[in-house]
């Protein structure tokens, strides 16, 4: 008997102690939870406020959009454009790690656009001013029209190789097929429209000539869904980041070079 | 005032400030003081234009107007617009012109949505049915279908991804006042078909065999589709197998027997899938936004209360 009560004493000590333990390690797994939530929050508060363009400037800002924007690209964006980004010719999906950009520049406030309207999405704010006419299946042009036409878009980025059905090709560029209209007098192209630079040898759906005939003769009609009623502002900022983080922007950009280059990137 | 306790009943209420003990004076005017400051707050936001007021706007919008948001990426795209500048190179005059215009813009389409503009104005009711269409294909003008559903899509339309073929054909009958019997006449529309075969002329054949046109086609040109219109279904299965210089014959058809002579036959050419999966991909889009559309309208159909005037039941 007389062992026992230091003994129940010593248990109900011990107890204590566990259980301020146990509340000592559960508070401060709660301050690190909040502390880690406030953080978060307040990034997030800090990256939908600021101007887009100026993000790649603030090295703890892109650090947490590309953790934030790099999780939601996986889980909504590879489907199409892949986990390497770079895209799937066969269906019209384009690169996003080089500095070709069909819409405006690349910019993160461009590619933003993107991700918050998509691409004829169907919403009023989505790029959809223009489609590449099915010039073949509306017989605007013949087939052997549009076989020159080819072999022109063809020699401005490579060499000719049939230098007649090129000169019949860009007179059909230049006057019948009104290519010109969106493409340009120059067929370098019109980011309003989306109307890609021809010239560069950078291909949407494939350089080979019968892709590029396939594009003249049945049309294209790309597109990318909208993501503003489906993720949050948070999250399509900082996919809009992420997206800047692994590209370049065009060689046309209006932005100061050093913006056009977060910090971090996986390339220069 | 001294109970039967022997406290003042006061004391034992509480007074107006003790509150350890419960005084109905102060609960009544408290209750009173509550709901007229409700009332008054409520009578503000009802009777003036500014209503119920947040507090602050989320970070992502440069406005909230009535609690309707402006992005603050529409802000930009829309300085960046109007002024064609970057929006780093914008002025803070410019900017403020952009935004108040938006900000007008909003009220004005709130107001028209108050007044209920879409009633009386056939522009506006256009652009809330163009509106709304819009939206109901939004996804599906967004989804990519899988190659296997277009595929099979494709395998359900093939006819549609052919170039049409083209037939130059004569169904011939032998002229009733030559009374022959099915076995002459079997034995004689062999003998026209192998002449034919060899190259004679299709109108010399039915002169030298008393052949004449059924009547059901036209000389020329004839599109497939219009053959197997016109023909019955055994006398277009046996036109459709024959090329160009070929015959079939006899047929016996709805009592007569039947010659067919085919004189050009372009079969139209057959596009594979890969060749016609761009035509596929809008075809199947175009029937998946005419689905919905469809479904769509049924759905409002059906929760709504609609009647309609008794001669149109």
């Amino acid at each position: 008997m007389g062992k026992s009560v230091p003994g129940k004493a010593g248990r109900t000590r011990r107890r204590v102690q566990i259980l301020a333990t146990a509340i000592a390690v559960g508070g401060l797994a709660l301050v690190v939870f909040a502390f880690a939530q406030t953080r978060d929050y307040l990034l997030g508060q800090e990256l939908v406020a600021a101007y887009p363009d100026e993000i790649p400037l603030n090295p703890t800002l892109t650090a947490y959009a590309n953790e934030v924007g790099g999780a939601a690209f996986n889980a909504n964006c590879t489907a199409c454009h892949g986990a390497d980004m770079k895209g799937n010719q066969a269906k019209g999906v384009p690169n996003l790690t080089d500095n070709v950009w069909l819409y405006d520049f690349g910019r993160v406030s461009d590619i933003e656009r993107t991700v918050l309207y998509g691409i004829r999405s169907g919403l009023g704010k989505s790029h959809n001013v223009t489609d590449m006419p099915a010039m073949g299946r509306q017989k605007a042009l013949s087939s052997a029209e549009i076989k020159d036409v080819v072999a022109y878009t063809l020699s401005l980025s490579r060499h000719p190789e049939n230098p007649a059905a090129v000169e019949r090709g860009s007179k059909l560029f230049q006057d019948k097929g009104v290519c010109y209209d969106c493409h340009s007098r120059d067929a370098t192209g019109i980011p309003d429209y989306g109307a890609p630079n021809l010239t560069d040898n950078d291909w949407i759906y494939g350089g080979d000539e019968e892709a590029v005939y396939k594009s003249v003769y049945d049309g294209r009609h790309g597109q990318c869904p909208a993501w503003i009623d489906k993720l949050s502002a948070r999250t399509i900022r900082a996919i809009a980041v992420y997206i800047h983080s692994m590209s370049k922007e065009s060689p046309e950009s209006p932005n100061k070079p050093s913006a056009s280059r977060a910090p971090g990137a996986k390339h220069a | 005032m001294i109970d039967k306790a022997g406290e003042k009943t006061s004391e034992r209420q509480g007074a107006w400030g003790g509150m350890a003990q419960v005084n109905p004076r102060r609960s009544l005017i408290l209750f009173a003081a509550g709901a007229i400051l409700g009332l008054v707050i409520a009578g503000i936001g009802l009777f003036t234009a500014a209503g119920t007021k947040a507090s602050g706007i989320p970070a992502e919008d440069v406005a909230l107007i009535n609690g309707r948001h402006i992005l603050r990426s529409d802000f930009i795209a829309q300085t960046q617009v109007e002024t064609t500048l970057p929006f780093d190179q914008t002025t803070k005059e410019q900017r403020l012109k952009v935004l108040n215009e938006m900000v007008d813009e909003e009220l004005l389409v709130q107001r028209g949505l108050e007044v209920d503009l879409a009633a009386s104005d056939p522009d506006v009711r256009a652009a809330e049915v163009a509106g709304v269409q819009l939206q109901v294909d939004a996804d599906v003008l967004a989804e990519q279908p899988s190659d296997e559903q277009l595929q099979a899509y494709f395998t359900a339309h093939k006819d549609k991804y052919s170039a049409e073929g083209i037939m130059a054909l004569r169904d011939l009958i032998f002229r009733p006042d030559l009374s022959l019997s099915p076995e002459q006449a079997a034995a004689k529309a062999k003998e026209a078909a192998d002449a034919f075969r060899k190259g004679r002329d299709s109108d010399d054949i039915a002169a030298t065999f008393g052949l004449k046109d059924s009547g059901k086609l036209e000389r020329g040109d004839l599109f497939d589709f219009a053959v197997k219109i016109k023909l019955s279904p055994a006398l277009y299965a046996a036109a459709e197998a024959l090329s160009t210089r070929q015959a079939a014959g006899p047929i016996v058809d709805a009592g007569n027997v039947h010659l067919i002579l085919m004189e050009k036959h372009d079969p139209g050419a057959v596009r594979s899938f890969a060749q016609a999966r761009d035509a596929v991909l809008q075809d199947y889009k175009k029937e998946e936004q005419t689905r919905v559309e469809t479904a769509n309208l049924k759905y409002l159909k059906g929760k709504a209360d609609i009647r309609l005037a008794p001669e149109y039941r």
